[in-house]
């Protein structure tokens, strides 16, 4: 069961936060008016760099891709380094280098608890 | 036959409809476009403005997040636009946060600072439209000023992925796209923020 206080956290921030949407001003709601006119305006321009070099960049692209596959972890360029582990968890690389503490996810049972009632609850909010 | 009087071969009905529909197309997308962003752009200015704490860079933030998607996904399925914008969106002002960083530093070795160039705010321009009371709207702003001080103290992620599932109301998977990363990692940064705001904001 989820803490009920968790959700009082969520429901008083969405709260806050939807009334500070209704609160902005007549000023910065004309500059957002005007934002959106410019990006509609840019939908008739798609990205004109990679409509003028698209067969280039696809190339290109192809050709680094192949490098990129060839020296990659497991490749048939990639020398075998006894002893090496190769990291694949990008999970794992995101973790370490968002600067948080490295809690073990095995000291927080709490988090387990609370990842099943999600998912039982189909990953609604609150 | 019409045609036929007239003296000259008429294109067909069929290939004036299809036409008629190839130029409906753009028009239809352009107006899809027009209500998606028409319907998220003053919830990711309050997101960009309580990364950044400014409402000038916050609007160019969200300028620039507006046009890449029109730019690079406006011809996408309008089903794709939510996560991917938000990506956009947090892209922006992370660049931005870094900005500063760097921009604050080489400051810091500069004696002479240049003269602030903070415009006056006009009161009556940014003077909010009277939804309330005075003291609704007094509470308010102080809920959400708690609520910007303790987004402020977490980490990044931590405050992308709150600000993305709670406030926006995302799911995990949309989530993940908009972070640039796995469900999984969207789970434990979600987890770390609500607790991390729970100790700081109290019950």
């Amino acid at each position: 069961m989820r803490d009920d206080r968790l959700d009082d956290i969520e429901n008083r921030a969405r709260a806050a936060f939807d009334a500070s949407v209704e609160r902005i001003d007549a000023a910065t709601q004309s500059r957002l008016t005007q934002a959106r006119h410019v990006a509609l305006a840019a939908l008739e321009r798609p990205d004109a760099r990679l409509v003028s070099w698209g067969p280039a960049a696809a190339m290109a692209a192809a050709v680094v891709l192949a490098v990129a596959l060839w020296l990659g972890p497991g490749g048939p360029g990639q020398p075998e380094l006894p002893g090496v582990v190769i990291a694949t968890g990008v999970e794992d690389l995101e973790l370490i280098s968002a600067g948080e503490d490295l809690d073990m996810l095995g000291e927080e049972p709490e988090f387990y608890a609370w990842a099943a009632s999600v998912a039982a609850s189909g990953d609604g909010v609150g | 036959m019409a045609s036929a009087s007239l003296g000259c071969a008429l294109p067909a009905v069929g290939w004036r409809e299809e036409s008629t529909l190839e130029e409906a197309r753009p028009v239809d997308q352009s107006r899809a476009l027009d209500r998606f962003l028409a319907g998220v752009e003053r919830r990711a200015f309050r997101i960009a403005r309580m990364a950044v704490r400014d409402d000038d860079d916050a609007l160019d933030i969200v300028q620039e997040a507006m046009i890449r998607l029109a730019r690079s996904y406006g011809q996408r399925p309008a089903e794709e636009w939510r996560p991917l914008f938000y990506r956009i969106l947090n892209n922006g002002i992370r660049d931005f946060i870094r900005r500063q960083r760097v921009r604050r530093r080489v400051m810091a070795w500069w004696p002479a600072r240049l003269a602030a160039e903070d415009d006056v705010p006009d009161p009556v321009a940014s003077a909010p439209d009277p939804a309330g009371s005075p003291a609704d709207l007094l509470e308010g702003e102080q809920a959400m000023e708690l609520l910007e001080a303790g987004l402020a103290a977490l980490p990044d992620r931590q405050r992308e992925a709150f600000t993305l599932r709670a406030l926006e109301g995302l799911d995990v998977a949309g989530t993940a796209v908009a972070m640039g990363c796995s469900e999984g990692s969207v789970k434990t940064h979600y987890f770390r923020a609500v607790h991390a705001l729970k100790d700081r904001l109290g019950s």
